[in-house]
């Protein structure tokens, strides 16, 4: 009789009494690649906000990039630039359905069901996963520039600040904030695809270094570690356009509205305003086969330069960005508009 | 700092306001305007060669049909051009290159009077 | 109760749908502004509706030619190349979007000269494509004050027995419509007022006080090139062409270049660029040949 009290207060004490929470028991589709991977001995320290600097913080990071400008002891900061925000040519949300093989067609549906534009620059989400910042051509754009970017955030930051932004230097605390906000906008494993048997694997404890090395490359191939940059030429004959490649120009609406309007409608970033009038239409078309700044051949393979009492300048598509398949596709609505 | 700006000139404005009209010349102290009186101060300061005199510059003012030809068209600029004393020019012939007050209030009787011939 | 259990129901169902509606108006996208009803902050002597955007400084060159024809016109000075009846140059500033701040400098056509003129313009409403703006209006006032040293004739305008003489004023109201990317119209109410205005003959004075009227458009025929329209009429019995006074009009040739520029090339019988000069001294009749080439340079920059 006395024994079947304690059974009771046994059933309660083992419910009441806690056992250890391990980050394994956590669900691996509700953590952060950086976390997994850091149990797995990848070490992104070096990526690491400085708090200890006075006025870091990720809101004022968020503003900066948002905004272009923060404030600092109540005061409103400087613009960064008079002539771009980082979002003007960056989106902060997840751009690319499959980040192992980023694909600009993929990119273009993707971006386009979210409602974000589809931008030359690579998403800033996901920025401190990555490895390599000015990755490929863009050494032939800016050289020796990208010497303190390529393998530095922070150098990345910079440059991009005073180069592409054409702006002011940022403070190492502007920095260090915008790194914080970055830290925001870093990869989730649920934003990686695994197969079932990949899964498999990932979700696996890993006893080995090996295991755990194995288990760590297999997470780090599902994203790039550098965005690709591979410059490409406009056709050789611009009139014809790219060789083999027919123009569909429902797509090209896609990228004309989700694209060019983003920086061009109503001047938002350039002297130029497009917008979906047929006088627009006409002007690009009559321009298309030429060399004028106005070619869209011109603008999406070269960019332009910058213009007196403009120093910002229209970034080119590199390939990853656009491919000419897309272009054609624009060229095509241009041209089906214009009529 | 700007709207304090602003704000003090529109005062500056509403105050600086006054409502009044060019004083009629007194016409009655010099002698009756005729093209002939005005001629010899025409033909002093203004209708010669290089000048108002056989197309030198616009407008003949050596002989009334030319003169009243072009005031008829363009008095507001003879009077403001005599008023603010950008003719005669600062690079006349010497002694040509103003009119005296006496002379600028008979030609502007005589133009009030319609420059009449007569 | 079972007669209060529909009630009850009746008001919480009715909230709910008032808090839908109002929700769906929260959250419907704003409308669309429309963009550049004309292509510069002028018509071509006229101001428009636009303004400058935020932090934008333009710097503005006006520059009216002599008379292509007529007495002072002809081959002799070049159909008037070889004259400047006035010349603006001068800053205008966007305080924000909608309000605009500027100062200039003008030679005068008219007896006061050496006139600096400062504006503010502000756009009480902007046009919206398919919204409940149908319109863009805006209000410009401006102030002219004679810089010119006295004259020491007694019978003109600027022998300043007061300092208030040297200074105008000018009111406009500004209606405005892009009727479509090809097509905008503009029409202004306007009231200049001159410290000290000139005599007559018959009646005896000028008026002080001279309201005017005027409109104004824009065809665009290339996305790059249009042509505008600008006329004004002020409403006054004394500016008759028997007192020798026409209604300034002229027409323009815009080009938006790449870098940012509008250069308008212009053609205009009125000799004044301000407007307490053209509107109340326009004197050229375009009849007879007494128009004029003129031009407008404007650069915009980003100050902040």
């Amino acid at each position: 009789m006395k024994s079947i009290i304690f059974i009771p207060l046994f059933i309660l004490g083992f419910i009441l009494v806690k056992k250890p929470e391990t980050p394994s028991a956590v669900p691996i589709n509700d953590r952060t690649v950086n976390s997994v991977l850091s149990e797995l001995g990848e070490n992104n320290r070096d990526k690491q906000p400085d708090y200890t600097m006075t006025g870091v913080s990720a809101e004022k990071g968020r503003e900066l990039v948002i905004d272009g400008f923060t404030t600092s002891d109540g005061k409103k900061t400087s613009k960064q630039s008079k002539h771009f925000k980082c979002i003007s040519c960056h989106n902060v949300v997840k751009e690319d359905i499959d980040l192992s093989n980023p694909d600009p067609q993929a990119r273009l549906e993707f971006t386009n069901d979210l409602g974000i534009p589809f931008l030359q620059g690579t998403t800033l989400y996901g920025a401190v996963n990555r490895s390599t910042y000015y990755n490929g051509d863009y050494a032939k754009k800016y050289g020796d520039l990208v010497k303190p970017a390529r393998n530095d955030i922070r150098g990345a930051i910079q440059l991009c600040a005073v180069e592409c932004a054409q702006g002011r230097e940022l403070k190492d605390w502007e920095i260090e904030s915008i790194l914080a906000y970055l830290w925001f906008l870093e990869l989730k494993m649920t934003d990686l695809v695994f197969s079932t048997d990949e899964l498999r694997k990932v979700v696996a404890p890993a006893a080995s270094i090996d295991a755990r090395a194995k288990k760590a490359d297999l997470i780090k191939s599902k994203f790039a570690s550098g965005a690709a940059a591979n410059f490409e030429y406009p056709p050789d004959d611009r009139k014809k356009g790219y060789v083999g490649l027919m123009g569909v120009p429902d797509n090209g609406k896609l990228i004309y509205e989700n694209s060019c309007l983003y920086c061009h409608e109503n001047k938002k970033y350039s002297f130029l305003h497009l917008d979906s009038s047929k006088l627009s239409f006409k002007s690009l078309n009559g321009k298309v086969g030429t060399y004028h700044p106005h070619s869209i051949y011109q603008v999406a393979r070269w960019g332009v330069t910058s213009k007196s009492g403009k120093s910002s300048y229209m970034p080119q598509y590199p390939i990853e960005k656009m491919s000419n398949q897309q272009l054609e596709d624009l060229r095509s609505y241009i041209a089906l508009k214009a009529e | 700092m700007i709207k304090h700006i602003l704000f003090g000139l529109i005062l500056v404005s509403i105050f600086s306001c006054s409502r009044d009209v060019v004083a009629e010349p007194d016409c009655d102290i010099i002698t009756p305007q005729t093209y002939q009186d005005v001629k010899l101060i025409l033909n002093a300061s203004c209708s010669y060669t290089s000048c108002h005199l056989n197309n030198g510059a616009p407008g003949n003012f050596d002989n009334y049909e030319s003169i009243k030809e072009f005031l008829d068209s363009n008095e507001s600029s003879f009077r403001s051009e005599i008023n603010t004393g950008d003719m005669p020019p600062d690079y006349a012939e010497d002694g040509k290159e103003s009119i005296s007050q006496v002379a600028k209030l008979q030609l502007a009787c005589w133009l009030d009077r319609g420059y009449p011939e007569e | 109760m079972n007669k209060l259990i529909p009630f009850f129901l009746f008001l919480v169902c009715t909230n709910v749908l008032l808090s839908q509606s109002s929700d769906i108006k929260v959250n419907q996208p704003p409308a669309v502004k429309v963009f550049q009803t004309f292509k510069d902050t002028r018509v071509i002597n006229t101001h428009a509706t636009e303004m400058l955007p935020k932090g934008k400084l333009d710097f503005r060159i006006g520059h009216r030619f002599g008379d292509a024809g007529g007495a002072l016109g002809g081959w002799n000075n070049f159909y008037g190349l070889e004259n400047a009846s006035d010349v603006l140059i001068g800053f205008e500033y966007g305080l924000n979007d909608n309000v605009m701040i500027g100062i200039n400098r003008t030679k005068g056509s008219s007896e006061l000269r050496q006139n600096i003129n400062t504006l503010v313009k502000i756009r009480l409403m902007h046009q919206e494509y398919d919204g409940n703006k149908p319109f863009s209006l805006a209000l410009l006032g401006v102030t002219s004050t004679s810089t010119m040293p006295g004259s020491d004739f007694p019978g003109s305008l600027s022998f300043f027995t007061k300092k208030a003489h040297r200074m105008s004023y000018h009111l406009s109201v500004i209606l405005s419509k892009k009727i479509s990317n090809y097509f905008s119209l503009q029409v202004n109410g306007s009231w200049t007022y001159r410290n000290l205005v000139p005599l007559f003959i018959d009646p005896p004075s000028d008026t002080n006080d001279l309201a005017s009227v005027g409109l104004a458009g824009k065809v665009q025929l290339t996305k790059a090139f249009g042509i505008v329209l600008d006329y004004t009429v002020p409403i006054s019995g004394l500016r008759t062409p028997s007192n020798g006074y026409y209604h300034p009009f002229g027409f323009g040739l815009e080009w938006e270049t790449g870098g940012g520029h509008v250069f308008q090339m212009n053609f205009t019988n009125s000799t004044g660029l301000s407007e307490t000069d053209y509107i109340p001294y326009t004197t050229s009749n375009w009849f007879d040949g007494e128009f004029r080439w003129g031009f407008t340079i404007s650069r915009q920059f980003t100050v902040r």
